[in-house]
């Protein structure tokens, strides 16, 4: 099955990169999706950096790119539909938001 | 760790019960909390409840009988009397209960559909980090 993760303020909880490790090492596939400003100043290597240095197991890494939060969050459940994954968990309430209204998948959110 | 669910709205989804079944395979220590209506009549009972998760194939033993190994452990909690409370006050102390058990299990991270139970569940247990399903 996939699952699908955001990044930052979802996997800096140690519980939550120990439930998305624990799906991997059981063969699940984990899939990133975190928002991204290419022409802002948290390059896509500093992701990758972080990545590894939280010690996250996963498939792919997608960099889900808008101008706003809106943009980013529809972005992230075009990639729910296109690579069916039926679950995800994230910890802002505009992409929450946007992936409940554009995707079919189960939206996971963080309170605290 | 140390892992809750809530089971009604929430173990129902397919990934939300494959991932409790991946926790359980590996050797965390899942725990299911689910309240109870008892006016609701068999159909919402504590067996009921045992047959949902066989269902849903995830293995679970009840609390208050023996936990065999590589099984979530089932919690039903019953809520008060509906001809003495009403129906928030009701749902605020399973809610409350809720939370004082997830303290008492030691429950490192908790979900659940209710957006309430969301709310009130930390307040009876600060440490715990709380996922709602939507």
């Amino acid at each position: 099955m996939k699952f699908g993760f955001d990044l930052d303020g979802t996997l800096d909880h140690e519980e939550i990169r120990t439930i998305s490790n624990a799906l991997f090492d059981a063969g699940h596939e984990i899939h990133i999706l975190t928002g991204f400003i290419p022409t802002g100043t948290y390059t896509s290597q500093q992701k990758l950096d972080k990545i590894a240095r939280l010690g996250v197991k996963y498939t792919k890494l997608h960099l889900c790119e808008g101008a706003t939060m809106e943009e980013m969050g529809y972005v992230k459940a075009q990639i729910l539909r296109q690579y069916d994954i039926p679950f995800m968990i994230d910890d802002d309430p505009t992409f929450v938001k946007q992936m409940t209204y554009y995707s079919t998948s189960r939206i996971v959110m963080v309170i605290r | 760790m140390t892992i809750g669910f809530d089971l009604d709205g929430t173990l129902d989804h397919p990934a939300l019960a494959e991932l409790a079944k991946s926790l359980i395979d590996a050797g965390h220590d899942v725990h299911i909390i689910t309240g109870c209506f008892p006016e609701a009549g068999e159909w919402q009972g504590h067996a009921a409840k045992v047959d949902k998760l066989a269902i849903l194939g995830i293995p679970a033993s009840l609390a208050d009988g023996d936990i065999e190994p590589k099984t979530a452990t089932l919690h039903i909690l019953d809520a008060v009397d509906y001809k003495k409370f009403p129906t928030d006050y009701r749902l605020r102390d399973l809610g409350l209960r809720k939370g004082a058990l997830c303290f008492e299990l030691g429950i490192e991270i908790y979900m659940d559909n209710s957006e309430d139970f969301c709310k009130t569940v930390p307040s009876m247990n600060a440490g715990v980090a709380v996922l709602q399903v939507r």
